[in-house]
């Protein structure tokens, strides 16, 4: 119980020194994860719409690799990353490898089959005469998938609350893609992991009170954004 | 004219219609039960399912549905500039003009239907396909609802799917008759009512009761005279008249039981009692046979026999009249 006591009080001690260091941890966390959720769902939400609602050859093969997408292992989208941005490597010349733009790449491609995959379950929920009203329509195909996205959008809400759920929670990709360099490409899980490995506990344990902190926060504002009522 | 066949699977047995004739400029109302193929026939002509559309239309599935926003926006989803002008002055007609500015999810059934309705006619588009229009539809909006639709499809080419007699009657040229998926009779509406090409068609009308007379149109409403009986029933009809009375719109009761509220009352005795599979077909010497369907339960507690005298009575709604 001690123990305990103790890594409670260091990680209250590590809170209270909030220095430039962890600053810069936990404002990369934000913009990485962001960044990529946005990207993943700017383009993940209409792909998923397009998989919903689209008559189009190699529909069910892309359906399929979104399915596949959603529960693909973090660490291999690091390691195949990091393949093709390791020197000798096909991209090596663009110099990604342990980048925040490399690790962007890596939660987007996360985030990505998420969006898409909630969004086009959430479509396909749509009453079958919402569907075929939609159909009897004959709006240009842009206009018809927005007027589904907007009446499925609490099943889109939580495509986007559970892309950057996926994004701020992983540590596999980050960590191999990004190498966990302080003050480069450290983030609150790669942080938690390199603490915890050293057996600074009160440091893992704040870096981890903060992740939960940002997830909230921005769980909060997103459900908000969720459930404002759109339309005229 | 266009004739087409349509032949579409559908929950495991197959909508299979041959040469469906189309007349451009009038209105054909495909007619049929429930579960005769209709909808899934004006599903494949509005290209919905199957392939691509078979007509250039405006199609308006039986189930209406708003997307979130007001209920103007809706009416507009998909019009230009021009066709959403006249939906107003459509819905204006129709009776909703007041509730366009208000959120589409407080609109009742019955508006829901009419807007869709006024959005449908208001498209310019070759062909107009309606699924039953006048389901959901309040008793008190039918009739308002009914003549603008027979106004507004009157010249226009259109298809109209209904199991309903008095709008088959009020809005078709042409009349297709389904069953089972197939295509019993085609026809001019009043030649296939006069003659039935088989029991079938006969029964999918609710035929069984035709008597024929002189009518007389007033309010809405036409009297047959037949011999010495009048027959009342709606539609507008001068001169020779065929009244049209479904077997199960005719109640059998007690001759000495008080008035109802039914036009049409009649005394008489039963001349023929016969079985189908749940029901019993009672034919009644009023002057003319009619024939009422009743279950065996009322049979007995009216203790029908060959030969008793009774009471049919029927409301003139239920009665068709058009012209012999």
């Amino acid at each position: 119980m001690e123990f305990i006591t103790q890594v409670i009080g260091d990680a209250f001690e590590a809170l209270t020194d909030f220095g430039p260091e962890l600053a810069g941890v936990l404002g990369l966390t934000l913009v990485v994860s962001l960044v990529s959720t946005f990207i993943g769902v700017v383009v993940g939400v209409p792909l998923g719409v397009g998989l919903a609602m689209g008559r189009f050859r190699g529909r069910r093969a892309i359906t399929i690799l979104v399915h596949v997408g959603m529960g693909i292992p973090p660490v291999l989208v690091g390691l195949f990353l990091l393949l093709l941005f390791w020197d000798s490597g096909p991209f090596g010349s663009l110099g990604l490898v342990f980048t925040p733009t490399a690790m962007v790449i890596a939660q987007v491609l996360l985030a990505l089959p998420i969006a898409a995959g909630i969004t086009a379950g959430a479509i396909e929920g749509l009453a079958p005469s919402a569907l075929e009203q939609l159909d009897a329509l004959k709006l240009p195909r842009m206009v018809k998938g927005r007027i589904a996205a907007i009446e499925a959008r609490s099943g889109v809400a939580a495509a986007v609350v559970a892309s950057f759920g996926r994004v701020v929670a992983e540590v596999g990709a980050v960590l191999i893609i990004g190498g966990n360099i302080a003050g480069e490409t450290r983030v609150l899980t790669t942080l938690i992991v390199q603490e915890s490995r050293q057996a600074r506990f009160g440091a893992a344990v704040a870096a981890g009170v903060l992740l939960l902190l940002l997830s909230l926060l921005v769980n909060l504002l997103l459900g908000r954004f969720g459930q404002r009522p759109v339309g005229p | 004219m266009t004739s087409l066949d349509i032949r579409v699977p559908e929950n495991g047995s197959v909508v299979d219609v041959e040469g469906l004739v189309l007349e451009s400029n009038s209105v054909t109302v495909l007619f049929g039960p429930n579960g005769a193929g209709k909808t899934t026939i004006l599903r494949r002509l509005a290209g919905i399912i199957g392939g691509d559309p078979l007509l250039g239309c405006s199609y308006q599935p039986q189930s209406p549905y708003l997307f979130r926003g007001l209920a103007g926006y809706n009416l507009g989803l998909g019009l230009n500039a021009e066709e959403a002008s006249r939906g107003g002055t459509l819905a204006g007609s129709l009776g909703i003009r007041d509730v366009l500015a208000e959120p589409s999810h407080t609109l009742s059934g019955g508006e829901t239907k009419r807007l869709a309705i006024a959005r449908t006619l208001a498209r310019t588009a070759e062909w107009v396909l309606l699924d039953e229009p006048l389901s959901a539809i309040d008793t008190a909006d039918r009739s308002t609802v009914l003549r603008l639709l027979a106004e507004e499809l009157g010249g226009r080419s259109s298809v109209v799917v209904t199991h309903d007699l008095d709008v088959a009657v009020a809005l078709a040229d042409q009349i297709a008759v389904i069953d089972h998926g197939r295509l019993l009779q085609q026809g001019p509406v009043s030649s296939v009512l006069r003659a039935p090409a088989s029991v079938e068609v006969a029964r999918i009308f609710g035929l069984g009761n035709i008597v024929e007379g002189e009518g007389l149109a007033a309010d809405g409403l036409t009297t047959v005279t037949v011999g010495r009986l009048v027959v009342v029933g709606t539609g507008a009809v001068d001169g020779p008249a065929r009244a049209i009375i479904p077997g199960d719109s005719v109640v059998l009761s007690r001759p000495d039981q008080p008035g109802t509220s039914a036009r049409n009352r009649w005394t008489g005795r039963v001349v023929e009692i016969r079985k189908t599979s749940s029901v019993l077909e009672v034919t009644v010497d009023v002057g003319f046979p009619l024939v009422s369907v009743v279950t065996s339960g009322a049979a007995d507690e009216l203790g029908l026999e060959v030969g008793a005298e009774v009471m049919a009575s029927v409301k003139a709604t239920a009665v068709v009249i058009v012209p012999a």
